[in-house]
């Protein structure tokens, strides 16, 4: 099922650097039309729920998907997750876990938590842009979502 | 990037680089030759670019592997085994600890099940408890057994982590693993069982000295009982052996080992020689313990066991002696380890401990069945006996208790008064007595006289006399037995019976009873000997009959019995004295009385009476000999022992107790003499005593209860484990020991394992920080490296500059990050020898190499800090480096602030100083407060720096035995950061 409006993707990740790879990496393969990034935890939430600067919706749309870091500065992803999955407003959100940890335990938490998917930073190019490719085509062309209220 | 291309990515690029320009010629067609230059000069310059950021970033790889080494060494040098294993339970890898553990090459171990290197024993509990722990290691702590080197058991605890771990190559999946954990726990296990052990001994003995048995048998299955329990047998048995037949008999059998004898009586017997018997009887032969540990081994003597007896696999067998002769055989079997000489001699004193009890029991009983017989004998009698003497006075010397029947009178009556013989007499028999009397009495004579009872009964009664003269021919005393003769066929059938009850007496009694005939020469002939004299001597009736002692004992013998008997016959009185004689009936100690019998003025005969006193007197001896092995296993025993008597007020509560007896070893463990505590009570030695203790003990008194404790003396400093028991009732003894230094090594265990456990912890949160944390560049420079092989690819010299500059920040970042990491490993191990000094210099060196800092950066700080700053102990060169850090953050985080101002102050705790550093600055809020002092944790992601300096500065303050924490009301309210240092140096 096509969607019509734009699709707005949201990335909390602290690291400079990561963030501008992401940005160019859909820039160049179009996945998505809006792409918006903070830098931690505190601000995510801040922008879920249209705190302060965040209430100009033009200028920062309510995300169709979130990639999520975990290790993050002030309130960490884990509490970030949380808080999306645990809210009513908020917890149809598709939370994707992008981190560079493959730890086990974390693996578990993100998942306990409810995230929607959990994937590792690559080191190789190619693959980063498969991943993210096939993510934005996954959870926002191919995925069929039930319709909500909210 | 073990996918990249082999060779080097420089030469590629150049490569790809000097195609895409050949490729591309209409585009550069455009271009003036002052562009192409420049553009040619630009190209070069970032090639140089390229080709140093990959050698920052070899070097970078270096750095990684030095320090994936230095964990690696960390990982091999520790004190506990670590063992990876897979879901199968695979060992995959393994460190040096646990290799030296199972004594194996590490090549040996990696590839093998666990349950190779792991006691028998222990396997098939391992492997059911595997898959569980394997899923969920958490808070599951078993403790195992290791085959270790020359077959010696290592006693190991073990502790599971679950490790999820990248795949050795790219695009297999991630392997679950399982981390164990094997600290070596053997000493302690060994140290705690021979401690059981030991106090099981002491404690059996004395069980077995206080057994209440009621008989032989019970006692000695009592002590079989122990014995097991003692020598951690499995099964035992008691045979009785007689030296004389060679003939064992099974006594008893465990009751583990007594299904078996029921299975074939035939294959089992009861009763067997000497000579069939197989290591059963080696005791005996051997004459000493036997300990054989391996049973499977051939052995000469060995005869094999029956079909469905019980496979033996130790054995332990010990003779027990009475009187030099074996008489006894125990043994024990199927102890879980080696028997050892000190079993053996354990199963000996228990023993033989039991069996002085079983010989005093015996003769006990034997004393009490003689002693009994007589009594009955001598009461029951029909005639009065009695003897009246004249010397000093008239009196009574003997009257014999059946005067009571015949006269009514009690033999104290006639003792008392003598004027009774007289008065007894009836008044018209009087003259006839008395005229008889005046013929004077030269020899025997039969008297028949009328008594008057007490009860006025008149009788008559015949009486024999037996005049007794000194050797001037004086009447001394005379002998007689009276007889009432009231009734004729009574008194003969009395006649009768006294017959046969001297006959039975004389039989009958235990003594050796011996006659002897004094010839008119001087001469010794035995004429009679009772049953038990030719039992006890061996000579029968009719080879000692007529014979004089030299002719029936040879001469040496001889002439010594000769000359005791002379000695009877020359002081005319019964003497008594003690022999030992080597007869055919056995050497005998004997307590021999002699009684000279007058006949017709000279002494005829002898009586002699010897007691066999042999057992007697070796059960003195042995009595005293167990008293003396108690006494010094009381004197030389490691544990204080006090032996007390309760002390209860008029309404039976009690209110103190008394010490009777102390013990060397309680002098020495509670520093008090013996002389300053016997006899003391509780109340007088301890005025604080609670009461709690006098009902404990009382308790212990009057139920027998024994209670074992552990206590701590707070005034000896010392920790005592106490076991206090009731020898008998309203007493109870203590037995103690100073347990101080191993509740310390306890102390220490648990404080080691605390300190690994928290290592552990941290260090693998510290390796999931630094991988994650290196990854973060490495992602960054891999990606834009993609980035710069697509500007150049688009001819985008722009952007690819950009990206390179990134790349090289990335590098940069990394190196950082890696000698953050160095620094921060050093500091638990290169420390600086500590030493004493003023915390003041300190900071006024910190405060003024940051000045310049201040200065460039164009700023005014106001300093406050405390003129008093104390001395303190400590590494100063690292000590300075927290001040410097802790300031360098507050300068860091001042933010806006138009007055800065950061403050040093300090005060004092009971055993530490506590220091603060307190900016005006842009604040923590208290959410995070506990995150600033993480590894690579940066609040702001945009603040210079890498996140290292404050975790150093807690790692400083944590080798040097102190605490940090942040204070901070919230955003924009400044930050005090404290930290303490103990007074006292720690060690």
């Amino acid at each position: 099922m096509e969607r019509q409006k734009p699709i707005h993707v949201l990335l909390v990740e602290d690291n400079p650097d990561h963030a501008e790879l992401l940005r160019r990496l859909f820039r160049s393969y179009l996945v998505s039309n809006v792409f918006c990034q903070v830098e931690d935890g505190e601000q995510a939430l801040a922008y879920l729920n249209r705190e302060g600067k965040y209430a100009d919706d033009d200028r920062y749309p309510y995300p169709d998907l979130l990639l999520l870091d975990l290790r993050l500065p002030k309130v960490d992803g884990f509490q970030v997750l949380e808080q999306v999955k645990s809210s009513p407003k908020h917890r149809h959100l598709v939370v994707v876990i992008l981190t560079s940890s493959r730890n086990e335990q974390d693996v578990q938490r993100a998942y306990q938590l409810y995230a929607n998917s959990y994937l590792v930073k690559p080191y190789r190019m190619e693959e980063f842009t498969d991943i993210l490719r096939y993510v934005g085509l996954y959870w926002l062309k191919w995925n069929v979502y039930a319709k909500t209220s909210s | 990037m073990a996918e990249h291309e082999p060779q080097p990515p420089e030469p590629s690029l150049r490569q790809q680089a000097l195609e895409r320009l050949a490729n591309a010629p209409q585009t550069l067609r455009d271009l003036s030759r002052t562009e192409i230059l420049q553009l040619a000069h630009e190209l070069q310059v970032h090639q140089i670019e390229l080709e140093l950021q990959n050698e920052e970033l070899k070097s970078t790889l270096a750095e990684l592997e030095r320090a994936r080494s230095l964990f690696f060494s960390l990982f091999n040098r520790s004190p506990i085994g670590y063992v990876l294993l897979d879901e199968q339970g695979i060992i995959r890898e393994v460190n040096q600890t646990f290799c030296e553990m199972v004594t194996y090459r590490m090549d040996e171990v990696v590839g093998k099940p666990l349950q190779n290197f792991l006691h028998e024993d222990d396997r098939s509990a391992f492997l059911a408890r595997y898959r569980a722990t394997f899923r969920q290691p958490q808070n599951k702590v078993f403790e195992l057994r290791l085959n270790g080197a020359e077959q010696q058991v290592l006693w190991v605890r073990v502790q599971g982590e679950r490790l999820l771990l990248p795949a050795e190559r790219a695009g297999k999946d991630d392997r679950d693993h399982l981390l164990l954990a094997f600290s070596d726990i053997t000493a302690q296990k060994i140290a705690e069982e021979n401690r059981r052990l030991d106090e099981r001994r002491l404690q059996s003995l004395i069980e077995i000295a206080q057994y209440p048995y009621s008989s032989v048998e019970e006692l000695l299955r009592f002590t079989l009982e122990k014995a097991l329990l003692v020598t951690q047998s499995e099964i035992g048995y008691l045979l009785d052996y007689n030296e004389e037949t060679q003939q064992l008999r099974t006594r008893f059998v465990s009751e583990g080992a007594q299904k078996l004898s029921e299975l074939d009586p035939a294959a089992y017997p009861q009763t067997y020689s000497l000579e069939e018997s197989g290591l059963r009887a080696e005791a005996i032969r051997q004459r000493k313990a036997v300990i054989i540990n391996d049973y499977r081994q051939p052995h000469p003597n060995k005869r094999g066991y029956p079909e469905g007896h019980v496979e033996i696999r130790r054995f332990l067998s010990v003779p027990v002696f009475e009187d030099g002769c074996i008489v006894a055989v125990i043994s024990v079997a199927n102890k879980p380890h080696d028997y050892t000489e000190t079993d053996a001699q354990q199963l000996t004193l228990m023993m033989d401990t039991a069996w002085k009890m079983v010989v005093r029991q015996k003769l006990i009983e034997a004393l009490q069945r003689s002693e009994e017989r007589y009594r009955n004998l001598v009461e029951n009698a029909q005639d009065f006996i009695y003897r009246f003497s004249f010397v000093p006075q008239a009196h009574y010397e003997y009257v014999s208790p059946s005067v009571t029947t015949v006269t009514g009178y009690t033999p104290e009556e006639l003792y008392q008064n003598a004027a009774l013989g007289l008065e007894l007499v009836h008044p018209e028999d009087v003259p006839y007595l008395q005229e008889m009397l005046a013929e004077g009495v030269k020899e025997d004579k039969k008297l028949l006289l009328r008594w008057r009872r007490k009860d006025g009964r008149v009788i008559w009664v015949e009486q024999q006399y037996t005049p007794l003269f000194d050797s001037q021919g004086n009447l001394t005393a005379f002998e007689a037995i009276a007889r009432d003769i009231t009734d004729r066929k009574e008194i003969e059938l009395a006649l009768q019976n006294l017959l046969q009850e001297y006959e039975t007496l004389f039989n009958g009694v235990q003594d050796a009873v011996f006659l002897i005939e004094v010839g008119e020469e001087g001469e010794f002939r035995y004429l009679r000997t009772n049953l038990s004299h030719q039992k006890k001597t061996g000579f029968p009736l009719e080879t000692v009959q007529g014979k004089t002692p030299l002719a029936l004992l040879g001469e040496e013998l001889g002439a010594i019995i000769r000359g005791n008997y002379q000695r009877c016959v020359d002081s005319g009185h019964p003497i008594t004295y003690e022999e030992t004689l080597d007869l055919p009936g056995g050497i005998r100690t004997w307590s021999t009385t002699l009684v000279p019998i007058w006949r017709e003025g000279r002494i005829q005969y002898i009586v002699g009476a010897a007691t066999d006193i042999t057992e007697a007197k070796a059960a003195r001896e042995s009595v005293r000999q167990s008293e003396e092995r108690y006494r010094t296993l009381f004197e030389n025993m490691n544990e204080g022992f006090a032996l007390h008597e309760m002390i209860w007020d008029e309404a039976g509560r009690p209110v103190d107790y008394r010490f009777l007896e102390v013990n060397p070893a309680f002098e020495r463990l509670s520093g008090l003499r013996a002389d300053q505590v016997i006899g003391r009570t509780a109340r007088q030695l301890l005025p604080d005593l609670e009461q709690s203790w006098i009902e404990r003990y009382a308790e212990i008194a009057r139920t027998g209860k024994a209670l074992v404790f552990e206590e701590y003396a707070a005034p000896l400093k010392k920790w005592y484990d106490v076991r206090a028991f009731s020898p008998k009732a309203g007493f109870f003894a203590a037995v103690f020991s100073d347990v101080t230094q191993r509740k310390q090594w306890e102390k220490e265990r648990e404080q080691l394992i605390q300190d690994l456990q928290s290592k552990n912890n941290e260090l693998s949160q510290f390796t999931y920080t630094v991988s994650h944390d290196l990854k973060g560049p490495l992602i960054t420079i891999l990606g834009f490296l993609g980035f710069v092989e697509q500007n150049l690819e688009q001819g985008n010299l722009e952007q690819a500059k950009a990206d390179l500059q990134r790349i090289r920040f990335a590098a940069e970042k990394m190196q950082a990050l890696l000698e953050g990491l160095l620094e921060l490993s050093r500091i638990g191990r290169l420390i600086n020898p500590p030493s004493q000094f003023s915390f003041g210099e300190v900071v006024t060196e910190a405060v003024q190499l940051l000045l310049g800092n201040i200065y460039d950066q164009g700023r005014t700080v106001e300093f406050e800090i405390a003129p008093d700053l104390p001395n303190v102990y400590g590494d100063r060169a690292r000590l300075l480096q927290v001040m410097q850090n802790l300031l360098d953050n507050a300068l860091k985080y001042l933010g806006e602030q138009p007055q800065p101002l950061i403050e040093i102050g300090w005060r004092e705790a009971a055993d530490e100083y506590q220091f603060y550093v307190r900016d005006n600055g842009i604040g923590i809020e208290p959410a995070h407060q506990e995150r600033v002092f993480g590894l690579f944790e940066k609040l702001d992601p945009r603040a210079q720096g890498y996140g290292v300096g404050l975790a150093l500065v807690k790692r400083i303050i944590e080798v040097h035995h102190g605490r940090i924490w942040v204070e901070s009301e919230g955003e924009g309210k400044g930050a005090t950061f404290w930290f303490t240092l103990p007074k006292a140096p720690k060690a």
